[in-house]
């Protein structure tokens, strides 16, 4: 099958005062339909400054350099207005903190007609049935009066699972998910990896999936590119990094998770 | 040392008042009882607004409960109390909280963090301070050079580090983490457990460990309290028990646990 994201030689860097920091270096990968694709890595080690990179959501204080081919389409240099509209439509992002990307000042069921209005002509009745089936779809109960309400008056996990679902309304060929997990209660976080694995298999979309928690990764990721210091320093399958780290700084991660999870299965298993 | 909180109970006064004036009150905490032994790590475990944080901050001695008592060997930290007793309670607790950067002030440079805590101490002077500071930014994992930073030009994990610290540096015999390493990377995670296990097996510290990882619970802890709606809804004396548990949220957790399947299969 053919790649649908191509990425080659991606670096950015950005201007500091009088010298120019690397945030980025030559990095490579792609991804397929119905496959994703992880990146691992502890904050700072560049993982979604690669992925705003591919998406155009840098300024102009930031250089991009190198190639990101996304269904045979240049995405670097490409005029903001075209990049935007595939930005809503084939490439869609979850992003870390749900609590801040909802507009407090509208109820729910205004900003999910919105990307709608943006993207298609549909008459207003058929929007708002999508919106329900939407929510339906993300198993959020009684998906009427979410629709009614403001976004504090849901808890992080169901807010998080209404971006999921908008992400999802435009069928997207790619689905970027940045650190879509962190800062989420335990039980909530279990069930949006579940949710998202589902997504995986159902609609054959590609994913990138960012996160610097191993155990989600490997639960949910077919490849995976560990990222430090703006650098890939291991790359391949998941199953293959995890059993066979050749990179010092990977083998240390998955030591570490290790450590912890044993102890876990010890006392369960006991 | 010995912790023993008996029947403590917290109530906060209503955000929504049925009248202006309204006086209606929520219970926080209703009548929850525990001890802690010396070298001990106790987990509370709980759902968010369960009322975690509030018993780690009465048990630290920052809220007075309008019920109950917290003593520590014996002696009352919210009754009444001696001249004599109130300096042997001086050095005994110390608290790391989940916001690192709330927790400091942004002014201070990491030598004037850990030097607040230091000065409290009998005879502790600011030039034998230093190599002190620099003594427990060792021990905590990070170089001298970070001394003169200021915390916005130090990473997540190493202000949580400094906090750690700071905690430490008065040698409490008892220290309440709540959530101390909920907001870290999943490396620095263990490196952080890892730091706090180290300085119990040295300086014998006791440890109320609030979180809602169970991973890092069977790590730091042997013991177990699930917490729900203000009140205890189960203990698990010993960790080994775990798997037993009977309470709904607790169960729910034990299965919300994300496995490492590649690894742990091979």
């Amino acid at each position: 099958m053919n790649n649908i994201l191509e990425v080659g030689g991606l670096t950015v860097r950005v201007k500091e005062k009088r010298q120019s920091r690397t945030l980025v270096e030559n990095v490579m990968f792609s991804v397929r339909p119905g496959r994703c694709l992880g990146i691992l890595g502890e904050s700072g080690s560049g993982k979604s400054m690669t992925c705003k990179a591919i998406t155009g959501l840098l300024d102009s204080s930031f250089q991009v350099s190198g190639q990101a081919l996304f269904n045979g389409k240049k995405l670097i240099g490409m005029d903001a207005e075209t990049l935007r509209r595939i930005r809503g439509r084939e490439i869609c992002m979850i992003l870390q903190n749900p609590m801040n990307c909802f507009d407090p000042l509208h109820r729910m069921g205004k900003q999910m007609a919105e990307g709608f209005e943006a993207h298609t002509a549909l008459p207003r009745a058929e929007v708002r049935q999508k919106c329900v089936a939407t929510l339906e779809n993300m198993r959020i109960r009684n998906p009427e009066e979410v629709l009614m309400k403001y976004p504090h008056q849901l808890s992080g996990g169901m807010l998080q699972r209404v971006m999921i679902g908008l992400a999802l309304i435009m069928e997207p060929k790619l689905i970027i998910a940045d650190e879509p997990t962190t800062a989420i209660d335990s039980i909530t976080q279990y069930s949006i990896v579940e949710e998202l694995k589902m997504i995986k298999s159902r609609n054959g979309a590609a994913m990138i999936f960012i996160s610097h928690d191993l155990a989600v990764i490997s639960q949910i990721a077919d490849e995976v590119i560990v990222m430090r210091d703006a650098k890939i320093c291991q790359s391949g399958s998941v199953q293959d990094v995890m059993l066979h780290p050749t990179d010092e700084y990977t083998r240390f991660l998955i030591q570490k998770k290790k450590a912890v999870m044993q102890k876990f299965y010890q006392v369960v298993s006991a | 040392m010995r912790l023993e909180a008996r029947d403590i109970a917290v109530s906060f006064r209503r955000e929504r008042q049925q009248k202006l004036f309204g006086l209606e009150r929520q219970t926080v905490l209703d009548g929850v009882s525990l001890t802690i032994e010396k070298g001990e790590s106790l987990a509370l475990v709980g759902e968010s607004g369960s009322g975690k944080s509030t018993l780690g901050r009465v048990l630290s001695g920052l809220l007075k409960p309008e019920r109950g008592d917290v003593a520590i060997d014996g002696i009352s930290v919210y009754g009444r109390r001696g001249k004599q007793d109130t300096e042997f309670l001086r050095h005994k607790t110390g608290i790391v909280f989940q916001d690192y950067t709330s927790s400091v002030n942004p002014r201070f440079r990491v030598r004037d963090i850990l030097w607040e805590s230091l000065r409290t101490l009998d005879g502790m002077t600011k030039r034998a301070a230093e190599s002190e500071i620099c003594g427990l930014l060792k021990q905590v994992g990070l170089e001298e050079g970070y001394i003169n930073r200021y915390p916005h030009e130090l990473s997540g994990g190493q202000l949580q580090r400094v906090c750690i610290a700071r905690a430490v540096a008065i040698k409490p015999d008892f220290i309440v983490l709540d959530e101390a390493v909920s907001s870290l990377d999943a490396s620095t995670q263990t490196q952080v457990m890892d730091l706090l296990l180290d300085l119990r097996n040295k300086h014998g510290f006791s440890y109320l460990f609030i979180t809602h990882d169970l991973t890092a619970v069977t790590y730091m802890c042997n013991r177990v309290l699930f917490f729900y709606q203000g009140k205890i809804a189960e203990r698990v004396e010993r960790i080994e028990d775990l798997p037993r548990i009977r309470h709904p949220y607790a169960k729910q957790l034990l299965n919300s646990v994300i496995g490492l399947d590649p690894i742990m299969a091979g």
